[in-house]
């Protein structure tokens, strides 16, 4: 990788939607009767977390997530859990990477860094 | 006193520039170190002018080729103070780690018997014990480190009793970065009649080893850690303790005769090296140790210390940085690992990266003991002998970076 494709990927990670999210995490928590709690990990990075759902008539009522992670898995997790509460399972688990980049406007990822992005998606996958 | 500046020259990424016009600043050295120019030499000149199979081809090359692996086995045995048939040659210390369970653990080690590890072990020294205890129901201990990151030597004298059979420990923790007492450990271990395999991956780059006065009884290195290249390593192991092991890496060249019942197998050390082996690399080391030697292994040591020294001092002055593992530098080896507080490490090292600063950021393959002292992941800056002191004051100046960009929201 160039250097100027470099220097756009950095900032491009650290822009401020992302800062945002992570320091102000969207659907933090956990629901008090979810219908569905599904953990994942990042093993090479310490990476955690867990989604809780309710779920009803195949429509994602009610979402919220813990975990402790870096800014990017975070800043995932929650845009992701914004942006699938109301919809059905289906949209959830079709959910795709480029869609991902799209709704926090980036056009590429380092790959170092693909999996914190894709933590969250990793849940969505398992969903029923 | 070695002058880093006049190794540097040695190594020729050391001259490289990233993201543009940024110098590269190294500081993941205990991931793997960087390869100085003799030792790249070596590998290029035998596969330019010697290549050919050891032990098997009756002609010059073969010859020129066997001549070379084997003396590059003496040089490398030669470096850890050990004899050459007390040398296993493996890919690296994990390789290494496994080899004494396939061949030494599996015949000697009981249901009834225990295993004794420490809280601080990497992921490979734990998980080959602990595969092995599943399999056959044997018990695995762990000695407790302290809350300022040693091992508890107390805990250490209560948990070893005659159940023990064997302790597998490091000689140096890869995240703490604490030196741990080698020869109390097997002072003690072999009262009751235990081995010690000790894990030398972050010790074998930076400290002097003599094999027979550190009394253990395996010891497993990676060659790429150590300026040497990657994919060659090593187990020196104790003679009584060799003539116990079979062999686990079945196939050709470590046999003597074979019919289709029966198999006999090679002396030492052949009978180990089942296959082809990494001749290059194996050169390639021998040169790294060579490398090493020249500079001296006590002024490698006393060069570390002092990196270790001005690293503690200065992170020590960031604010929201907090090293784990013990703060006095006499302590330590290799190493400085710290969180930042409100910043994951992958972040952080992110960041750093963009000013051309190499760093590690993770659980270094130690997820237990991250998860013990509570840290999600911890960032890493690791030394060699080409490590300056203005490399650790890029790295402060760096981290300033960190604080810029997440206070941004």
């Amino acid at each position: 990788m160039c250097s100027l494709e470099y220097d756009t990927a950095m900032s491009d990670l650290y822009q401020e939607i992302i800062l945002d999210h992570a320091q102000h995490p969207r659907n933090f928590g956990v629901l008090d009767n979810p219908t569905h709690t599904i953990r994942e990990l990042n093993a090479s990075c310490g990476d955690n977390i867990e989604f809780s759902f309710h779920i009803k008539d195949n429509i994602i009522q009610d979402i919220a997530w813990k975990g402790a992670g870096c800014a990017i898995s975070t800043a995932s997790s929650s845009i992701i859990s914004d942006l699938i509460k109301g919809r059905t399972v289906q949209y959830a688990k079709s959910l795709t990477q480029h869609e991902v980049f799209r709704e926090i406007g980036v056009s590429s990822i380092l790959p170092t860094r693909e999996k914190c992005l894709m933590l969250p998606l990793r849940v969505l996958r398992s969903l029923p | 006193m070695i002058d880093p500046q006049k190794i540097r020259q040695d190594f020729p990424i050391l001259r490289r520039v990233v993201h543009g016009d940024k110098p590269l600043v190294y500081l993941d050295s205990a991931a793997t170190s960087q390869k100085p120019q003799a030792v790249l030499d070596a590998i290029v000149q035998y596969y330019t002018n010697h290549n050919a199979n050891v032990h098997r081809g009756i002609h010059v090359l073969g010859d020129e080729s066997t001549k070379m692996f084997t003396s590059a086995r003496d040089t490398i045995a030669k470096f850890f103070g050990a004899d050459s048939d007390e040398l296993i040659l493996t890919r690296n210390t994990t390789e290494g780690l496994n080899a004494v369970v396939y061949s030494w653990v599996e015949s000697h080690i009981r249901k009834e018997d225990t295993i004794l590890l420490t809280e601080m072990e990497h992921h490979s020294n734990i998980v080959p014990w602990q595969r092995f205890a599943k399999r056959t129901g044997c018990s695995l201990e762990y000695i407790r480190v302290s809350p300022d990151g040693e091992l508890d030597l107390q805990d250490l004298k209560k948990k070893c009793t005659k159940h023990i059979k064997l302790i597998a420990v490091a000689h140096v923790s890869n995240t703490l970065g604490v030196i741990n007492p080698i020869t109390d450990i097997v002072e003690l271990a072999h009262t009751v009649g235990a081995k010690v395999v000790v894990d030398g991956a972050q010790s074998a780059p930076h400290m002097p080893i003599n094999f027979h006065t550190l009394e253990c009884d395996a010891f497993a290195f990676s060659g790429h850690k150590m300026l040497g290249p990657m994919g060659i390593g090593g187990l020196v192991v104790r003679k009584e303790m060799m003539n116990e092991m079979d062999p686990f890496l079945f196939g050709g060249g470590m046999i003597r005769e074979v019919t289709y019942e029966e198999t006999t197998f090679a002396d030492l050390p052949d009978k180990f090296i089942g296959g082809t082996p990494d001749v290059a690399s194996t050169v390639g080391l021998a040169t790294a140790c060579e490398y090493l030697t020249k500079l001296g292994m006590d002024q490698v040591f006393a060069h570390d210390h002092e990196l270790v020294e001005y690293a503690l001092e200065k992170l020590s002055t960031v604010d929201g940085v907090n090293i784990v593992g013990p703060m006095e530098a006499k302590k330590r080896c290799g190493s400085v690992a710290f969180t930042y507080t409100g910043v994951h490490a992958h972040d952080v090292a992110q960041i750093l990266d963009s000013e051309g600063v190499a760093v590690r950021s993770g659980h270094h393959c130690t997820m237990p003991l991250h998860e013990k002292f509570g840290w999600i992941a911890t960032t890493r800056a690791s030394f060699n002998v080409y490590t300056t002191k203005e490399d650790i004051d890029a790295l402060v100046r760096a981290l300033a970076k960190v604080k810029k960009v997440f206070s941004r929201v």
